[in-house]
């Protein structure tokens, strides 16, 4: 008859402690963890703002596959690009306005939650009264330089003719070239944990799939977990929802040392000159120069192919939270926006980095918007991660840069 | 306190008695009971199968065993490559992430020139030639011409050439295009760039169309084999993994019947019953992969946006593919201050591409090279410099003669421009 009372002066002790720590438990935030680490247990990029179905565990549309000149593709991106081209023609007597928007996650999720300002202002102008605005959105999860202007020639290739090419991006060139470095892969080929299980070379080895096996018994039992524990509201208990977190983030953690094997194993064999990409041992002294020089070359590049094809190519440096100085980091953001040493070190030193060349981009007439300092003085939570940026965060970005494609549009 | 004793206690009879009995019963009985009742059933099972005509033989369950242990370890998960150079031949295709497909003598060709061209001090003139099967005609039989007429141009006065070629047979809009991209990107930048195309991209891109691929993606012939060794998605996966692990347990229960576990006929059935069953579900799981495997293949990975249906949209298409990246290709060469030309490649069409045009009304024989040099006399609205080499093919004799009448042409217009 002990139990009883020995649980509830557990509850109550670690909740005194806990407030006596100045981290007082909240229920809410120990559900809002475990419904994080479940559902990025289960991919790479959680949309919580999102109703479409882009989590691989409930839909096919989320599944990577391989593409010939981007490295790869979502399913739901194939999908999408038969109704981005079919836009891209105007019927007959019909002129509508289309602005393509390339880049990683952040720009895929800016295309949901950041147009809507976005088209607020252009609609602004007189030329867009009684237009159709069309925003063909190409970002995708992972992407970054030279894939975008891989897409972007591709794209024109098979006719798609927008009026602006709004392009988003720098955080993944740096935090996954680095990445990309660390893992053997050289930085300008795709991100090597987004691409290299699609080539197929090694994922069917015996070897291979006991470590896939082994992934899938870890997602598994963290969305089980997950699911027990959310549906039973154990939050309620600062002892069984601080359990319960711990619990959820040791099955998170042997899931990503899992994953990291898996990745290995990959790189490894048959495909590793496929995955590797080319041998530049010069550039694995700074792979961080070497990803931010990549991503200067290929905005040249896309601006020469836009320009060339009258069409306003509009550069955003996108801002990220950890960037030192980029935005004073709310408590939420503090909890929520973990990161992997590469990345963060990628981001750490490659954003001056960024910014600097950003800056000769925009002396050589690009034009380019630097947006990592829009946020330094906003210290309400913007991002609900380490990267992505929630609806407020997407809001104020469209409304930064949204001026200066207005005055870029006016211009023309 | 007196010790507990040590010694047996028995009757004379040499029964159980006492503290002996006590022991039997306690430690002993049960076992026994349950060792005699173990051996009864295997006994009454072996009865019952020797009654019923199929008597328990341990020699048959091991070989039965064995074969299907045996059959076991040899299921292959991954799906043998059938077409294709040897593995770390120059001539294997490697999939590369944004020119689809490059051979391994490419890739070296590509690390060399990426290190040499971002190498300042050097002072060779950098020629990169792409395209197709005409190119690399045109690379071979031209080289010595090039290396003595590009340096009488003036600029490029007694400069040494380099050639970089990567054209192969298969190779057709956009991936010219992707490479220059990816080559300047890495800060590799040539000072001329030839291209000689719009042969593959006609016929390799109807082809494709046929095969129910668009014609933007690579030639299907190459392509496939590179990305068809089984769909690794998440659900491919699992089906996988269930395969992998029927094959463990398989393993596992074999072991077993090793270790000695055969000679019990009630055991040794069930684990035939055992093996059989994961064996089937194995299998089937298996074929289900391969299905998915080829059906998740055949529709995003192998065949790209909906491709044109009817031959003159085939044609349309391909030329139109070919007009849009040459037309890139020289906005990016003129951006980076890279002279280009653009040879049009003579087609006589071979042998299997007309089998495949007979096969649909209306594609008649040089229509496709009609459309593209319409294509053609845009690219010369939008400043670019073309060469229709069919024209200075006429009377030629030799693939060589064919190169040094387009390399005087080239150089001839190059001087002018």
């Amino acid at each position: 008859m002990i139990w009883p009372f020995a649980v509830l002066l557990g509850e109550f002790g670690l909740r005194g402690v806990l407030a006596a720590s100045g981290a007082g438990y909240s229920a809410e935030d120990a559900r809002a963890t475990l419904t994080r680490l479940r559902d990025q247990n289960r991919d790479f990029v959680p949309r919580p703002n999102s109703d479409l179905p882009w989590n691989p565990a409930e839909s096919e549309r989320a599944e990577r596959v391989v593409q010939p000149y981007l490295g790869y593709d979502i399913v739901g991106g194939l999908q999408l690009l038969e109704d981005q081209i079919r836009v891209s023609k105007d019927a007959p007597g019909q002129r509508s306005f289309r602005v393509a928007i390339f880049g990683g996650s952040v720009a895929q999720i800016f295309g949901d939650e950041g147009v809507p300002r976005l088209e607020k202002r252009l609609r602004e102008l007189p030329r867009f009264r009684g237009v159709q605005i069309h925003w063909l959105s190409f970002g995708r999860g992972g992407f970054r330089q030279p894939q975008l202007q891989a897409f972007l020639a591709y794209l024109f290739a098979l006719g798609v003719a927008p009026d602006v090419v709004l392009n988003l991006d720098g955080f993944n060139e740096v935090a996954l070239g680095k990445q990309n470095a660390s893992l053997g892969s050289h930085p300008s080929f795709p991100s090597v944990p987004h691409w290299a299980q699609l080539l197929a070379r090694g994922a069917d080895r015996p070897q291979t799939i006991a470590l896939a096996a082994a992934i899938r018994d870890d997602q598994t039992a963290l969305d089980e977990f997950a699911a027990w524990a959310l549906d039973r509201g154990v939050e309620r208990s600062a002892l069984a929802g601080t359990l319960a977190v711990r619990r959820a983030n040791s099955l998170r953690a042997r899931c990503l040392a899992h994953f990291e094997r898996y990745t290995d194993a990959l790189r490894s064999g048959q495909a590793r000159r496929a995955l590797s990409g080319p041998a530049l041992p010069r550039d694995f002294e700074d792979p961080i120069g070497a990803s931010v020089a990549i991503w200067a070359e290929a905005s040249r590049n896309m601006r020469a192919l836009c320009e060339a094809r009258n069409i306003l190519y509009f550069h955003v440096l996108q801002p990220t939270l950890h960037d030192p100085g980029a935005k004073p980091i709310h408590a939420d953001e503090e909890r929520d926006g973990a990161i992997d040493a590469d990345w963060l070190a990628g981001v750490q030193a490659g954003y001056p980095r960024l910014r600097e060349a950003g800056a000769t981009l925009a002396a050589d007439g690009e034009t380019f918007f630097d947006a990592s300092r829009i946020f330094e003085r906003v210290t309400e939570p913007l991002y609900y991660d380490n990267c992505h940026l929630n609806e407020q965060g997407n809001e104020l970005l469209a409304e930064a840069f949204g001026a200066q494609l207005v005055e870029a549009l006016n211009r023309r | 306190m007196s010790l507990p004793t040590t010694s047996t206690a028995t009757s004379t009879t040499g029964a159980p008695t006492g503290a002996g009995r006590r022991v039997f019963e306690r430690w002993l009985f049960w076992p026994l009971a349950l060792l005699l009742l173990a051996l009864a059933v295997e006994l009454g099972h072996r009865a019952q199968r020797i009654v019923t005509g199929r008597p328990y033989l341990d020699a048959r369950a091991t070989e039965r065993v064995a074969k299907l242990a045996e059959e076991n370890v040899k299921i292959e998960f991954a799906r043998p490559s059938t077409k294709g150079a040897a593995p770390g031949a120059d001539t294997e295709l490697l999939p590369h992430p944004y020119v689809a497909i490059l051979s391994r003598a490419h890739v070296r060709t590509l690390e060399r020139a990426v290190a040499a061209m971002r190498d300042a001090a050097r002072t060779e003139l950098d020629v990169v030639i792409v395209g197709g099967v005409g190119a690399q005609v045109f690379a071979g039989a031209a080289r010595e011409r090039l290396i003595e007429a590009l340096p009488t141009l003036p600029g490029w006065q007694g400069r040494k050439v380099a050639f970089w070629s990567f054209a192969d047979p298969y190779v057709k809009e956009p991936q010219q295009l992707e490479l220059v991209l990816y080559l300047t990107s890495l800060g590799a930048v040539p000072e001329l760039v030839i291209d000689v195309s719009g042969r593959n991209e006609l016929l390799i891109g109807s082809a494709n169309a046929l095969a129910d691929m668009h014609p933007a993606y690579p030639a299907r012939a190459q392509w496939q084999p590179l990305v068809f060794g089984g769909a690794t998605d998440r659900a491919s996966l699992d089906l996988l993994v269930t395969a992998w692990s029927n094959q463990r347990e398989i393993a596992a229960v074999a072991a077993r019947a090793k270790a000695g576990w055969i000679h019990c006929s009630l055991w040794a059935g069930d684990a035939i019953d055992r093996i059989e069953h994961l064996a089937l579900e194995r299998d089937l799981v298996l074929t289900s992969y391969q299905r998915r495997s080829e059906a998740a293949q055949r529709e995003l990975v192998l065949r790209g946006p909906t491709p044109p249906t009817t031959p003159t949209q085939r044609i349309a298409t391909s030329a139109g593919i070919w007009f849009q990246s040459t037309r890139d290709l020289a906005s990016l060469c003129a951006a980076r201050g890279i002279r280009f030309v653009v040879a049009v490649e003579p087609f006589e069409e071979p042998h299997h591409a007309a089998k495949k045009r007979s096969e649909s009304n209306g594609e008649k024989a040089g229509a496709g090279r009609t459309v593209l040099l319409q294509a053609a006399k845009r690219l010369t609205e939008l400043g670019t410099l073309w060469i229709d080499a069919a024209e200075l093919a006429e009377a030629k004799q030799t693939p060589r003669e064919v190169a040094a009448a387009l390399v005087d042409e080239m150089v001839r217009r190059l001087a002018a421009e």
